[in-house]
């Protein structure tokens, strides 16, 4: 049997992790209640193998199936991530804290809740766990009392989608208080703006998963308010799925109708559930940009309009200004010419 | 009863709406010009190509704009600037109209690079001259105000232009900003000519003879001076075509982007006016105070890179637009030291037509550096290094290390034969 000699050895790592987990917590500043998140990778190994005799140490007396064993030389051999992931609650009347645990493939995982209270709180706590509020009863749940912090930690083994979901932990005396862990797959971003695109022209749609690798895309289409799932291979002149890159999905779609004008999903497939993205498409005719095209041709027209018969207008205005001058010039050579020959008559009545 | 054959400069009435046509002219060349950069994200999404090929749309636009200058000029002392101008409007406006139904690359560097680029050309020079033409007395003042239209509109423009495509896309945007472009022909109808258009036929044999014989090819002066402003042009429309991209890819979103390369406009335009001011305050050469500017902008550029957070960021950019700003003003003046105030528009003309040499190179050289390193640091560095060279030819100049404002350097353009 593999119980002998590493038994204590197990517990005082889980102590260990316990205190580790209280200490950094503590660490934090008091006064709100937050979230922490410790990732060990280092010690996957030894978690591993924790794991395997852990479960023989929490029960006692049964015998390891071969379907067990098998299962958990599995885990030991493709060395499996784990991660703990801590809230600290400050008080019964602090309001209820939630966290998201973003998991990308099976792993491993700690949900670890600490309760800060006063003294003056009575001493009794009840403890539980509720998945998707439903209560849980567990045998990996740990529940510890050090100096007024009451901490609950509750080791998952998270291995298909069933699995993932809210858990929360609930701290109850005469008051109650709890913290939820959000368990999701990766989120996917969709576009917040719509595409805009013409009729006739071709479009294309991105989604990005850049930090985890999905082992599928699917894209949808908006139908009314069902979604239907688009076919590149049935359709292959209207739409094509680009898939270069396992994490950057891409659906070309050719020869645009005033149909395609709605939301298309595409959904991100990961091992332990899907996920999806929203893009809107929106489709114009040429006609759009055309009306604030003229409108402000029609305003060039009309300046330039303007400008020349305003030029027209100085110009003529110019010109009669330089003809009564010219008008005024002759008057007044005319009159000289007059006032002489005026000058000659009376000269001559004089003789 | 007969005009006189040579009207003074009237320095003001009419010349203040040719200040407006000019201001408009810069601003819808200029201020497009410098907008464009939201148009090159849409271009790399929806061609697939890479920034270094996407460049090259508004490098050929600029190479034409600068290497069409003495053509322009020629042209508009045939036949006089409100043709040209309003002929130059309408292509460039038709440019874009032709590109908003663009299908590949090519398209594009046809319809925006050689149409809109031709039409560019034929607007600015002209505008440029006829100011000058309106003005003596006050004729940096007025060319200023003239020029700052870019400053203005680049701000304007960059987040109007995002609207734009986010309602419309590229396509229907460049239909509307075509339609904006068009506005040219209205500012061109204001460049009223000064004498009557019949007597510039005379004229027009000796304006295209001087085009095929620049005599200031040879002149040692005004050589370094342009070939230092040719690598000035390597780096200094780089930041206005991939600042927005570089923002973008550190991850801000595209108003804030646009709004990085509209702050850059404005202390660009501040630069611009506050430039022209400070080398007149200060008993400092025009050729010092040119180094200095150049000098700055090469080092903000440089420093570019180093701006991670958009305060940063957006520090540096201002820092960069008021020194670029600054030298422009400089730059038009430098040349009237250097060849005399008689040659100063065959100078100018020659010179633009040498710069498209360096700003046909510097936009695709970083979006090629771009995609070989993967992102845009090369590039910056590699502009800034371009105009810190540009200003070290400088000191090449005769007479740089005199103190007095040299008048022996006119003397000498004017022995020449």
């Amino acid at each position: 049997m593999r119980v002998s000699g590493s038994g204590p050895g197990s517990m005082r790592l889980r102590l260990l992790l316990a205190l580790a987990a209280l200490w950094l917590s503590d660490a934090n500043e008091p006064g709100t209640a937050m979230t922490t998140r410790d990732i060990n990778q280092q010690t996957r190994e030894s978690i591993s193998d924790y794991t395997v005799k852990g479960h023989d140490l929490s029960t006692p007396g049964s015998h390891l199936s071969t379907q067990d064993f098998n299962q958990q030389i599995e885990e030991n051999i493709s060395n499996l991530t784990s991660a703990m992931y801590s809230i600290s609650i400050d008080g019964f009347s602090s309001a209820p804290v939630e966290e998201n645990v973003t998991l990308y493939s099976p792993a491993n995982i700690t949900l670890l809740c600490n309760l800060t209270r006063t003294s003056t709180d009575s001493a009794t706590v009840e403890v539980t766990w509720k998945k998707d509020n439903e209560r849980v009863e567990s045998r990996n749940v740990t529940i510890n009392e050090i100096k007024n912090v009451w901490s609950t930690q509750y080791t998952l083994k998270i291995r298909d989608r069933n699995q993932m979901g809210n858990y929360t932990c609930v701290f109850k005396s005469d008051q109650e208080v709890q913290a939820t862990f959000h368990l999701q797959v990766p989120q996917i971003e969709g576009k917040e703006h719509h595409i805009v695109s013409y009729v006739g022209d071709s479009v294309v749609l991105v989604c990005k998963s850049l930090k985890y690798i999905p082992i599928n895309w699917i894209w949808y289409m908006s139908n009314g308010s069902d979604q239907v799932a688009v076919n590149d291979s049935l359709m292959p002149d209207k739409y094509i799925v680009d898939e270069k890159y396992a994490n950057i999905t891409k659906l070309k779609i050719l020869n645009i109708s005033e149909k395609d004008d709605t939301s298309y999903w595409c959904q991100a497939v990961f091992k332990l559930g899907e996920s999806k993205g929203k893009v809107s498409l929106k489709v114009l005719t040429y006609m759009t940009p055309l009306k604030p095209f003229l409108a402000i041709a029609a305003e060039v027209i009309i300046l330039v309009a303007i400008v020349f018969l305003y030029e027209m207008y100085s110009k003529k205005k110019q010109m009669h200004a330089e003809d009564e001058k010219e008008f005024e010039q002759i008057e007044q050579l005319k009159s000289e010419d007059n006032n002489g020959v005026e000058n000659s008559t009376t000269r001559h009545r004089k003789v | 009863m007969a005009d006189p054959a040579r009207r003074e400069p009237p320095d003001g009435g009419w010349g203040w709406m040719v200040v407006l046509a000019g201001f408009l002219q810069s601003a819808l060349v200029f201020g497009v010009i410098r907008s464009f950069g939201v148009f090159f994200m849409e271009f790399v999404g929806y061609f697939g190509e890479l920034a270094g090929r996407v460049s090259w749309v508004t490098s050929i636009g600029i190479a034409v704009l600068q290497l069409g200058g003495p053509v322009s000029s020629a042209l508009s002392s045939q036949y006089g600037a409100r043709p040209v101008v309003m002929a130059g409007g309408f292509l460039s406006g038709l440019g874009m109209i032709l590109a908003s139904f663009a299908t590949s690359l090519t398209h594009l560097y046809l319809s925006i690079g050689v149409v809109s680029g031709l039409g560019w050309a034929l607007v600015f020079t002209p505008s440029v001259a006829s100011v000058a033409q309106y003005f003596a007395k006050r004729r940096t003042f007025a060319t200023g105000l003239a020029v700052s239209g870019a400053g203005l509109a680049s701000f304007a423009f960059s987040p109007l232009f995002q609207l734009l495509v986010d309602t419309y896309a590229w396509r229907g945007a460049l239909l509307v900003v075509a339609g904006i472009s068009f506005n040219l022909v209205a500012a061109g109808a204001l460049l009223r000519p000064l004498e009557p258009e019949g007597k510039a036929t005379s004229g027009g044999l000796p304006a295209f003879s001087s085009l095929c014989r620049p005599r200031l090819a040879c002149h040692r002066p005004f050589l370094l001076f342009a070939v230092a402003f040719v690598l000035v042009d390597a780096g200094y429309y780089v930041p206005y075509v991939h600042l927005v991209p570089h923002a973008r890819e550190l991850g801000f979103d595209e108003y804030r982007a646009a709004f990085l390369l509209s702050s850059a406009a404005v202390a660009d335009l501040c630069g611009r006016v506050a430039g022209g001011w400070l080398a007149d305050r200060f008993a400092v050469r025009l050729v010092h105070s040119l180094t200095l500017w150049t000098a700055l902008t090469g080092l903000s550029m440089l420093l570019l890179p180093l701006g991670q957070s958009y305060s940063l960021l957006m520090g540096l950019c201002i820092c960069y637009g008021f020194c670029a700003g600054a030298l422009v003003p400089l730059q038009f003046s430098g040349m009237a030291e250097i060849v005399g105030t008689g040659r100063i528009t065959e100078g100018i003309g020659l010179m633009q037509m040498m710069e498209s040499a360096g700003s046909l190179v510097g936009a695709p050289l970083s979006g090629w550096l771009r995609d070989m390193t993967g992102d845009y640091t090369a590039s910056f560095t590699v502009a800034g290094a371009f105009l810190l060279a540009g200003s070290l030819l400088l000191f090449a100049l005769p007479n740089y290390f005199s103190c007095s404002m040299d008048s022996t350097i006119e003397e000498k353009t004017m022995g020449d034969p």
